[in-house]
């Protein structure tokens, strides 16, 4: 009877949850049993050298004309794109502020965009649910055949004649290619150790991996309840694995091969927006709207450091660490970007200048100096 | 006092709630998983992480200071006023 039916439907709900209770608790007590060091006790040994922060803001490229919502560093380490509310794409010259290329879309609210390994393109996606690859004009070329050339070089850009750095938007529309196509909007999107994968995270709770070449769907990766805002690649050459956080506030660690989630982690109140590595890829960050960064580590299988302070109240959007590890800094809505130590967990002190909420940072490859974008319309670099 | 009534209590909902029966069953073999998992002392992780640290900062351009040599961001001293 259909009584009975739904009763033993809902006992099989009940037991499941009470079997998902039980496999926490576990978890939770064989974490809590191997927890036998605090990181920050660590790092006040005395021998631990005492940081003097002077970051400063060293550059500001005004150019967007609303809120700039996602940046990335070329690998040359002077190449900054940046995707904004207004449907642009700058290819800025971060040493001379100078502007190289600016692509615009058809579609406002363009939330992610990365750059491409060798120089020679970008990606970027937002509302449209899409993830697009646009092939870059190089400097000192006046061909828009997106060559390779200047992206290793470290000399100064040739700035080409005015006009030449803009894409007018018949050209460049029909050099577009559309990469990914999720079922809600692009939140992140990174290129894997090559130009011919993306990795991207969404809206629709699930992230992806494409081949660049045939846009096809290599792998999909399912596990997140709600919808994902973050995804990064593991740094080390044979890496494998991806982490990624959303708005369920967990932390999900990636086999790319298996598509297999392989650790999850939940100790946010909140979203998570932003997901780094540590440089070794044995430990990974997470910034989120709880106002909190958690540092977590993969063998220990736990939390491992919570950088917060009293002061700091509003979400962390974005966060990266220094080239060392030894500082990690996050990009919060009240419009400042906050700095910790990374083994002490002191606040290292906080750095003005944007005039709205910051809602990317990125450190160069080189550690030089890092860039931030926020909804002022500006980006800064800051060393 | 004559009006004063406790808060209504707030009921938490949980979010196992929103499921459907076919993705708790995933939720709890994924949880299985994961406790099969062997893991390091949290020692051993803060250790590596701290070696790490203390190798590389001597390398670390935002912590060993600013030089306009090595750091192209900064602005070198020298102007020429005509």
């Amino acid at each position: 009877m259909a009584g009975n039916k739904n009763a033993s439907h809902v006992d099989t709900i009940e037991s499941l949850k009470k079997e998902a209770e039980q496999l926490r608790k576990k978890l939770q007590e064989d974490r809590k049993n191997l927890n036998d060091a605090e990181l920050f006790a660590m790092g006040k040994k005395p021998e631990t050298l005492n940081l003097s922060f002077q970051v400063r803001c060293r550059r500001i490229l005004k150019g967007h004309t609303s809120k700039v919502l996602d940046m990335d560093w070329s690998l040359d380490k002077r190449r900054i794109v940046s995707s904004s509310q207004d449907g642009k794409i700058l290819v800025w010259d971060a040493f001379t502020t100078n502007k190289e290329q600016a692509i615009s879309l058809p579609t406002t609210w363009v939330n992610a965009c990365a750059y491409a390994p060798s120089g020679g393109s970008i990606a970027c996606g937002g509302l449209d649910n899409k993830c697009s690859v646009f092939p870059l004009h190089s400097a000192t070329s006046t061909s828009g055949s997106g060559g390779t050339t200047s992206s290793s070089s470290n000399k100064p850009a040739v700035t080409s004649s005015a006009g030449q750095g803009d894409s007018t938007a018949g050209t460049i529309m029909q050099q577009r290619k559309v990469v990914a196509m999720h079922t809600s909007y692009i939140s992140a999107c990174t290129f894997t150790h090559s130009d011919y994968q993306i990795l991207t995270a969404s809206g629709d709770s699930t992230c992806a991996l494409w081949d660049v070449e045939s846009s096809q769907l290599l792998q999909s990766f399912h596990g997140h309840q709600s919808d994902v805002m973050d995804a990064a690649l593991s740094p080390c050459e044979t890496g494998n694995l991806f982490i990624s956080g959303g708005c369920d506030k967990t932390a999900y660690v990636w086999d790319m091969r298996t598509a297999k989630c392989v650790q999850s982690f939940q100790t946010h109140d909140s979203d998570i927006n932003s997901v780094r590595w540590f440089p070794t890829g044995e430990a990974f960050a997470t910034g989120s709207d709880d106002a909190t960064i958690r540092m977590y580590d993969l063998r220990a299988d736990r939390e491992i450091a919570c950088f917060s302070k009293d002061s700091v109240i509003f979400g962390v959007n974005s966060i990266d660490f220094s080239v060392s590890g030894r500082m990690i800094f996050g990009a919060c809505n009240d419009y400042l970007v906050h700095a910790w130590d990374t083994i002490r967990g002191v606040k290292l002190g906080a750095l003005f200048g944007h005039e709205n909420r910051v809602s990317c940072l990125k450190m160069s490859p080189d550690g030089t100096a890092f860039c931030t974008g926020s909804w002022d319309s500006t980006l800064r670099v800051w060393a | 006092m004559e009006g004063q009534q406790a808060p209504p209590q707030e009921v938490e909902e949980d979010p196992l709630d929103l499921l459907s029966p076919e993705d708790l069953q995933k939720y709890v073999d994924q949880l299985k998983k994961e406790n099969l998992l062997s893991r390091t002392k949290t020692s051993e992780g803060c250790k590596v992480v701290m070696e790490f640290i203390t190798e590389r900062m001597p390398e670390d351009p935002l912590i060993i200071g600013i030089d306009s040599k090595t750091n192209p961001f900064i602005e070198k001293r020298d102007c020429v006023v005509f």
